[in-house]
């Protein structure tokens, strides 16, 4: 086990670090988990990664590119079984990896430090990917695998008159364009933002493991299919009404960040 | 098969013309909201920040998003001001367009929200949200709607590379111009250089003030940026002349909106 951990993580090494403006969610959501991590956490996180979390929070997406590492590309997506539970082994499922990283992480003391710190880049960017909606694949349910529908309003405009307006759309541009509607806000202060509204509900979303947390953000994947569909035509304030639930997922996955690390560097 | 195309064609044509502008597009909006935030007094901040749950950035842009959609369609106008023939603030629109003017609309909301402590929270929320946008939206120097008739030299286009560009298009996105990837905060720190004495200067007043000010800067914009002006082909000095005005404009929005909301939530 540990030589397959090993070898995973060592090969993931040697790419480049990246850093993309356009990460803003990955970003605010290291950014709320470092507002609610402990000193001795904060401490060590710095040390390890030699810079703040946000500057890790997408170092994964940079190793793709190396046609060695490909496979880490399916490291974002956490499948569930049918019935919306993480029993999966497989060594490329998001939370598979993120046991694995864990793993490493609390045997620190004997690993080399280059591999703790990909461990670490790894924790801050996979807890962030089994909270966006668009990475959770339940079996048996291939719309979780992605698909199209259709946006339509009516709108009114006192020179136009009605006109019916409609717009392409995907499950997964669905999400990522919530992310990018706050491109222009700095991560601290979306992560700022988003603790205004999710805030008080930090002790209820911290608990429980990685997999659990998979089977949490499934819950609301189940609940938004039953209305957002592979070639459905929906009303647009529809989709305008799922950004809460972006936003309360990032929230999750921030406090959850946070208190994993703490329990891992107490 | 020619009707169809004709038809196909008209459809694209009428999609193409309901095209809503965006005035000072989101990040306009959300550095305008983001410098009102910061002048807000503590009690004035915190009562906005309970009733949105979200910092005011967060609901810029909410306006836009929703102008055409029942059940805010009413709202498709209150984004703009209007002149008169003479060139003077239009107070008195009537008809379809009687609620139109974001100016008559932020003052009828201002008149409202004083009783705001019995008004339900849904409503003293969504209150706050239209002032957030309305009161951006009316300091945009293409938000403000000169008649044809006496102003028709306004009605043109402007270029981008050589290819016609849309003058609207063009001042909504200023604050931005030549600025990428700025947040923000970045906008604040850099833009937000006014002394107390200045702020008090642009907040003093009436809204018959503030609309003659708006009206007025507004002429600027057709002098820096006139017909077919190549925006790729600016000058420093006219990019610099762009920005001044797009940044005059924007903490003339931004220090009003916090004047507005300190006078709402402010007052003990």
């Amino acid at each position: 086990m540990k030589k397959i951990i090993a070898v995973l993580f060592a090969v993931a090494m040697v790419a480049n670090e990246a850093y993309a403006f356009k990460a803003i969610g990955h970003q605010t959501i290291a950014a709320i988990a470092e507002r609610h991590m402990t000193e001795k956490a904060k401490s060590e996180v710095q040390t390890i990664l030699n810079a703040d979390m946000t500057r890790h929070a997408m170092w994964l997406y940079s190793l793709r590119k190396n046609p060695q590492l490909a496979h880490t590309q399916q490291w974002q997506y956490a499948t569930l079984n049918a019935e919306g539970k993480s029993v999966t082994t497989y060594e490329n499922d998001a939370v598979v990896v993120l046991e694995r990283a864990v793993e490493v992480l609390c045997n620190r003391k004997n690993e080399s430090d280059s591999l703790v710190q990909a461990a670490l880049r790894t924790v801050v960017q996979v807890v962030g990917d089994i909270h966006n909606p668009a990475n959770i694949r339940i079996e048996g349910n291939e719309a979780t695998k992605g698909f199209n529908f259709t946006l339509y309003a009516i709108t009114k405009g006192s020179s136009a008159g009605e006109n019916l307006v409609k717009r392409k759309n995907s499950w997964h541009a669905m999400w990522h364009n919530y992310t990018n509607r706050h491109d222009i806000f700095s991560p601290q202060y979306y992560a700022s933002d988003i603790e205004l509204c999710y805030g008080s509900k930090k002790a209820e979303y911290e608990k429980g493991t990685p997999r659990f947390w998979a089977e949490n953000v499934g819950e609301d994947v189940v609940r938004c299919l039953e209305v957002i569909y592979p070639d459905a035509m929906l009303k647009t304030e529809i989709a305008h009404r799922y950004e809460a639930i972006h936003d309360k997922c990032m929230a999750k996955a921030g406090y959850r960040l946070a208190a994993l690390l703490n329990s891992i560097f107490k | 098969m020619k009707r169809k195309i004709v038809t196909l064609l008209l459809v694209v044509v009428a999609t193409l013309g309901v095209q809503r502008a965006m005035a000072w597009a989101a990040f306009g909006h959300g550095a305008i909201a983001y410098v009102a935030e910061q002048h807000l007094t503590p009690e004035a901040k915190s009562e906005v920040r309970r009733y949105l749950n979200h910092t005011l950035p967060f609901y810029a842009s909410w306006m836009d998003h929703w102008r055409a959609i029942e059940p805010y369609a009413h709202t498709n106008m209150w984004h703009g001001i209007k002149s008169d023939e003479k060139g003077k603030l239009r107070w008195d629109i009537s008809g379809e367009r009687a609620n139109g003017q974001a100016m008559i609309q932020v003052k009828r909301i201002v008149e409202e929200m004083k009783g705001y402590r019995n008004m339900p929270d849904s409503l003293v929320r969504q209150n706050v949200i239209y002032l957030i946008h309305s009161v951006a939206d009316m300091h945009c120097p293409v938000h403000v709607q000169f008649p044809k008739t006496t102003y028709p030299h306004y009605r043109y286009k402007l270029r981008n590379k050589g290819k016609p560009y849309q003058m609207h298009s063009f001042w909504d996105a200023a604050p931005a111009f030549t600025r990428n990837n700025w947040t923000y905060e970045r906008y604040a720190q850099e833009v937000d250089m006014l002394t107390s004495k200045q702020a008090k200067k642009i907040q003093k007043g009436s809204y018959d003030v503030w609309g003659k000010d708006i009206l007025k800067q507004t002429h600027r914009a057709y002098q820096i940026t006139p017909a077919d002006k190549d925006i790729a082909r600016m000058t420093v000095e006219e990019r610099a002349e762009v920005l001044s005005l797009a940044d005059e404009m924007a903490m003339k929005a931004a220090y009003r909106l916090a004047y507005i909301l300190n006078n709402i939530f402010g007052a003990k």
